[in-house]
């Protein structure tokens, strides 16, 4: 019998699912700091909703986030041939958002800063918009590397962890009154990083 | 001698005769909203207001842009560090179509078919380099109508002006941002095959 095997490189792009009772939750906790402290001045959006969580936050969220955050990193050292790493404690989250987009709201092909990204979705509405031509779902997100490119359509609870440097759009919707939120965070590594 | 080299997509940018741009427009509005001209099919837009040029515009056009289009070859070739050979000048326009572009609509990521893709833009939308401040927006995304072209982790953007003509790869994934004033922005795009 012939071996075939396929052999894939690039960004290391993960995604799991968080339990959607743990997601409601951290919705809650969104919901409660919106209007604090903006995030948009940062951000490379085409719209004005995004809001920082209180640095107190930060532990919180890492209870929730660091079993993940083990899993991606043992997939990223097999997909870059590196060793596997023996601790996880020495990441730290720069800034946690959340963003709220409204109909027509975008974001455009970019980029993040630190080493590691994340983006977790908390709400997606139901879109009645009509997809015409081979355009994307409206609310998708499409990553790109080289000359490909990746587009998902999140459900609530999908989590995607990427290097930081990996840039990504989203599609606007057109539903009137349509909500999607979803929370964005970056991870530095602080010690010299294999990535 | 120090000496710095880089390497991606060669995009390049130039500008073509407002004789042209005018033909483009004139053809382009007698072809709009004729259901057998419609691109509709083929495009990645989330509303559709583009159409396809018949065959005789299209022949009139190559005929107006072949020195612009050998000159990029020549670009093309040089930067792959091959010989100018007369097979890159042994080429034809694939498909050509105007694309009118509304407040809200989106162009997302996206490539051509083809080897040499192209966009004429044809006219000028001063008001989009402003829309963030008279909408009192903070945010630091791009200059809302502008064309980004992406390679690996690399990014340009570009802002349309009237008669500007950019050549690139195919292949060359590219967007345009969004915008939210009442205005049209009209493009021609194209492809080339060798």
């Amino acid at each position: 019998m012939l071996r075939t095997e396929g052999y894939t490189w690039g960004p290391y792009l993960w995604r799991t699912t968080i339990p959607w009772d743990i997601t409601e939750v951290i919705l809650q906790r969104a919901n409660s700091i919106r209007g604090d402290k903006s995030a948009t001045p940062m951000l490379p959006f085409n719209f004005d909703d995004q809001w920082h969580f209180p640095s107190k936050d930060i532990e919180w969220f890492w209870g929730i986030f660091r079993p993940h955050l083990k899993k991606y990193l043992a997939g990223y050292s097999r997909h870059n041939q590196l060793p596997v790493p023996t601790e996880d404690d020495i990441w730290e989250f720069d800034h946690i958002w959340v963003n709220y987009y409204k109909e027509h709201d975008m974001t455009a092909l970019h980029n993040h800063v630190g080493d590691l990204s994340i983006v977790l979705y908390l709400q997606i509405p139901t879109y009645t918009d009509k997809v015409l031509g081979t355009a994307p779902e409206p609310g998708s997100i499409t990553f790109c590397w080289g000359g490909d490119k990746k587009t998902f359509v999140p459900k609530v609870g999908e989590l995607f962890i990427f290097p930081s440097g990996l840039h990504h759009m989203v599609m606007p919707h057109r539903t009137i009154g349509a909500e999607r939120v979803s929370l964005s965070a970056n991870l530095y590594y602080r010690a010299p990083f294999n990535g | 001698m120090d000496s710095l080299h880089t390497w991606g997509p060669p995009i390049w940018q130039t500008s073509i005769d407002d004789s042209i741009v005018q033909g483009l427009l004139e053809q382009g509005d007698a072809i709009r909203h004729r259901e057998e001209f419609n691109a509709e099919i083929d495009l990645a837009m989330n509303t559709h207001d583009e159409w396809n040029y018949p065959p005789e515009v299209v022949e009139w056009f190559s005929k107006a842009i072949k020195t612009k289009v050998v000159d990029y070859m020549q670009i093309w070739a040089k930067h792959l560090g091959w010989t100018y050979n007369k097979w890159l000048s042994d080429w034809q326009i694939d498909s050509l179509w105007i694309n009118y572009m509304q407040k809200y609509d989106c162009n997302p990521l996206h490539d051509h078919k083809g080897n040499v893709s192209f966009i004429i833009y044809l006219n000028d939308v001063p008001d989009l380099k402003t829309e963030k401040q008279r909408m009192n927006m903070t945010n630091n995304g791009p200059v809302p109508g502008s064309v980004m072209f992406c390679h690996n982790d690399h990014r340009k953007f570009f802002f349309p002006n009237k008669g500007e003509f950019f050549l690139f790869p195919s292949n060359t994934l590219h967007m345009v941002v969004p915008y939210k004033s009442d205005l049209t922005r009209i493009s021609v795009s194209g492809n080339i095959m060798f």
